[in-house]
């Protein structure tokens, strides 16, 4: 017996990532958002979920894709590492996997150089191909410049 | 029962320790967190089961913090600005701002008042508009008057504390639910005084933050 690990699977951009249910707090439908002022452009702003006020990163702004309607579809993925907690904001997301962990493969080589570095590996699972989130990277900010 | 065994485990000087070392064994521990916990308003619990172990429970009150607030609204979104910064409201028309170098001064009492337009500092839409609204904050020389298109009311807020590092502007550390699902952002009045005072600019919204990741 190998070890697996649970993921939600989901959608941005005709994508399919893969982020382990470790740092998954819970999932809601977008509703509002609040713009926040002077922040980065990937970040649609602040939503209020279930009494915490929470920065919402836009995955397809975030990795380089123009943005598009949030739909029924549409899903804030809550993540908490470390002290923080953040909503990704992607186009789907409706499934739930459990890998084992010998069909995760390092991303190719190629992958690395472009703006796909925000995958940590590749799930190559019955004909799919799933990209593991590098969640790490994906809440990367700006140094301040106020600091 | 537990609860007398408690008592007598948060008594100060009381140790299971013959001796004390540099670390523990003076009987001090569980009298101060019992102090601390009761000083916050919160409850010790001991759940005793010999030969298996036992459980503290501390139990603490989510402390919320609520502030009067003024809700405004600026090129379509809504701030909350803590009222207790707020020394006076004023209405600012276009035909009597002045500029001074790269402020805009406004004649208040015996002398003037700078502006401080939410719109460029949190670069914001602009809207055609000769006419707003001035919320006097800071005193004597720190004052200023911070403009906004509208005043919408005054309510009762509970502060969410927003602390994250992508929330690049400083003068916003908090948010408030306005009851119909949205979230205003509460304006930090005097972090905003504050960073027109270490000369940062005002009516340009030139701030190196933002040209680095735009």
């Amino acid at each position: 017996m190998t070890k697996s690990t649970a993921y939600i699977i989901f959608q941005v951009a005709e994508t399919t990532y893969a982020i382990s249910t470790d740092v998954v707090q819970q999932m809601e439908m977008v509703e509002q958002i609040t713009r926040a002022p002077n922040s980065p452009e990937y970040l649609d702003g602040v939503a209020y979920l279930r009494g915490q006020v929470v920065p919402v990163i836009n995955l397809r702004s975030r990795f380089g894709h123009p943005r598009i309607e949030y739909d029924m579809q549409a899903r804030l993925i809550v993540i908490r590492v470390g002290p923080r907690t953040v909503a990704l904001a992607v186009d789907r997301a409706r499934e739930y996997l459990s890998i084992p962990e010998e069909k995760i493969l390092p991303p190719p080589a190629m992958m690395m150089d472009e703006n796909e570095n925000f995958v940590r590996g590749v799930i190559a699972l019955n004909e799919r191909l799933l990209m593991i989130l590098d969640v790490e990277k994906v809440l990367a900010y700006p140094e301040k410049a106020h600091a | 029962s537990d609860h007398d065994l408690l008592e007598i485990l948060c008594r100060p000087g009381f140790s299971t320790q013959e001796t004390a070392d540099m670390g523990a064994g003076r009987g001090m521990g569980m009298n101060i967190v019992h102090e601390m916990v009761t000083g916050m308003g919160g409850d010790l619990r001991l759940e005793n089961h010999p030969g298996q172990g036992a459980g503290f429970i501390l139990q603490l009150p989510l402390t919320l913090t609520i502030i009067e607030a003024f809700i405004v609204e600026v090129s379509g979104e809504r701030y909350a600005l803590p009222q207790s910064m707020i020394n006076e409201v004023i209405e600012v028309e276009a035909e009597n701002i002045r500029p001074a170098g790269r402020m805009q001064l406004l004649p208040y009492r015996d002398g003037a008042i700078p502006l401080l337009s939410l719109q460029a500092r949190y670069r914001l839409l602009p809207s055609a508009r000769s006419r707003w609204y001035g919320l006097v904050v800071g005193q004597q020389e720190n004052r200023a008057a911070i403009l906004v298109d509208r005043v919408i009311g005054i309510q009762e807020a509970v502060v969410r504390p927003l602390s994250d590092p992508l929330i690049g502007e400083p003068s916003i550390s908090g948010a408030t639910e306005l009851g119909d699902g949205s979230v205003a952002l509460i304006v930090d009045c005097n972090e905003l005084i504050g960073q027109r005072l270490a000369g940062s600019r005002l009516s340009e919204p030139a701030d190196r933050a933002i040209q680095e990741h735009a």
